[in-house]
């Protein structure tokens, strides 16, 4: 009998589970939820999100059952990379909340609703956000609120607001309170301008101040439909009016990141002509900035996954990718010297993004004196690191004596001496096979591709 | 912080909530169609749209 393996992140909800069995991912559905999948499917719901891209498709499969409590089993589309709200800009967790939003509208004109909100349940395929679990809907009753507006204002709300007006980056609000941040945190931390906007007085002040004098009330609610409606287009109308806070700080040094002309075309025709002798459908693109190389190689990929530790960087990338080629771009940010850990029960639900995928080709692109100068980190364990991520790399060394180095160097000079060619290819060696180099006209960097030993 | 609040049961700790948000965006929209009502009879133009989302 083949093995199956229950996923570490799918014990949460008894309706079912994600199981994995010869390396394809089910998702069990549980006799428990029968009236409630048949629904949306009878609903129209299922086929109405999936042709609006708002939910992953699925096909059903024969049930061969892993529990006896079995109704269905699912074989859900796959999302080329997983990523976390705690690696994600403002723009991305803004989209993610709308579409929530538009989800839970869509369901409520079926007769369905949304039992959770969490931005756990949406991924990104294609530029998009995408709900993940079908299981999230149940039978509508009008008669009550939503049983997920608190988890979504924690989760999606707040953030968004702390970004906003405490220049709070999502992702490391997101990382901070993965469950979704208090409300009376969340209000603690807003400045007094914000209290004017009638979404942060309905959706935080109002709990936050309700909350430390509310006691449990056996009270009987009654809700409705208008009700919810009002409710729906309030927080997508707050939402949808958010920018963050903290894109002019960034601005500047996005401007300052394009370089010369000569340097770049020279580097970009390296890049290019190292590239064509690889095979590759996934790539990493390490210290991104605007997304250029990305661009360059998202033509010959099927997922390309750029980080970079500026959440402004993302978060233009992730706006500006969906109109070129760039779909199979997934922006995302992440900083080389705090990579986002294991997380969750028993640190296996949300794996780390270093072992999250082993990619075809990754660029290391202008980022190894930074990660070596502003982060102290060595040479030699920067390379063990590196070479665990991906089989082919493009690397691009920039030495000690560089205009930018010597920005960036200032006390740090012992370390930034450090970075000459020869103690480069030294580190390198142990865990990168050497196959090409050259220098980079109009600069004094040099471009090296590498395989991982 | 909320240690107290932890035996409130998640869902039904925000219906309260809820039915006072609920209250305030219903008597919000009164005021905003009664509103538009006034506008219209002094101008005798549409000059406004249908869109129920109250302002950010």
């Amino acid at each position: 009998m083949p093995e199956q393996r229950k996923h570490p992140a799918s014990f949460k909800d008894p309706s079912g589970f994600l199981f994995e069995r010869d390396n394809i991912l089910y998702r069990q559905v549980n006799q428990v939820y029968k009236e409630h999948y048949d629904l949306l499917k009878s609903s129209g719901l299922y086929e109405n999100l999936v042709t609006k891209n708002q939910l992953i498709p699925h096909e059903e499969v024969e049930p061969s059952p892993v529990l006896k409590d079995a109704y269905k089993i699912l074989r859900p589309e796959l999302i080329p990379f997983i990523s976390y709200a705690w690696e994600w800009s403002f723009s991305q967790l803004k989209a993610a909340a709308l579409a929530t939003l538009k989800i839970q509208q869509a369901a409520i004109a079926s007769g369905m609703t949304l039992k959770d909100a969490t931005h756990l349940n949406i991924q990104f395929r294609k530029g998009q956000p995408v709900l993940i679990d079908t299981l999230s809907f149940e039978k509508y009753n009008a008669d009550l609120p939503w049983v997920a507006y608190k988890q979504f204002s924690e989760c999606f709300l707040f953030p968004l607001l702390l970004e906003r007006y405490s220049k709070f980056p999502v992702s490391k609000c997101c990382q901070a309170y993965p469950a979704g941040i208090p409300a009376v945190v969340t209000n603690a931390l807003l400045p007094f301008r914000s209290k004017f906007n009638l979404g942060v007085g309905l959706h935080v002040s109002l709990p936050a101040g309700l909350s430390s004098s509310q006691k449990s009330s056996g009270r009987q609610i009654r809700f409705s439909r208008k009700k919810m409606e009002q409710l729906l287009a309030n927080l997508a109308g707050t939402i949808a009016g958010l920018t963050s806070g903290i894109g002019g700080e960034w601005q500047k040094y996005y401007h300052e990141g394009i370089k010369s002309g000569e340097y770049l075309l020279a580097k970009e025709e390296l890049v290019k002509s190292f590239s064509e002798k690889i095979e590759f459908k996934s790539v990493l693109d390490i210290g991104s900035n605007d997304g250029y190389f990305s661009n360059l190689v998202a033509g010959k990929s099927s997922i390309v996954v750029a980080i970079d530790s500026a959440p402004y960087c993302i978060d233009h990338l992730f706006r500006d990718a969906a109109g070129k080629h760039g779909d199979n771009i997934l922006p995302l940010v992440v900083d080389y010297a705090h990579p986002s850990p294991p997380m969750g029960f028993d640190n296996r639900e949300h794996t780390s993004f270093l072992t999250r995928k082993h990619f075809d080709m990754v660029l290391v692109l202008a980022v190894v004196h930074h990660l070596c100068i502003t982060n102290n980190i060595p040479l030699q364990p920067l390379a063990s690191s590196l070479c665990t991520l991906g089989k082919m790399f493009i690397v691009e060394f920039i030495p000690y004596d560089d205009e930018k180095v010597k920005i960036i160097s200032t006390n740090k000079e012992a370390i930034a001496a450090m970075l000459t060619r020869e103690n480069f290819e030294e580190a390198f060696q142990p865990n990168f096979e050497l196959i090409r180099r050259e220098k980079i006209q109009g600069s004094k960097r040099w471009l090296y591709l590498m395989e991982a030993k | 912080m909320q240690g107290e609040f932890l035996y409130i049961d998640p869902g039904s700790g925000s219906y309260l909530i809820q039915m006072i948000i609920a209250a305030i965006l219903g008597g919000l929209f009164y005021f905003k169609t009664a509103w538009r009502r006034i506008v219209l009879f002094f101008t005798g133009k549409k000059k406004f749209t249908d869109d129920e989302q109250q302002d950010a």
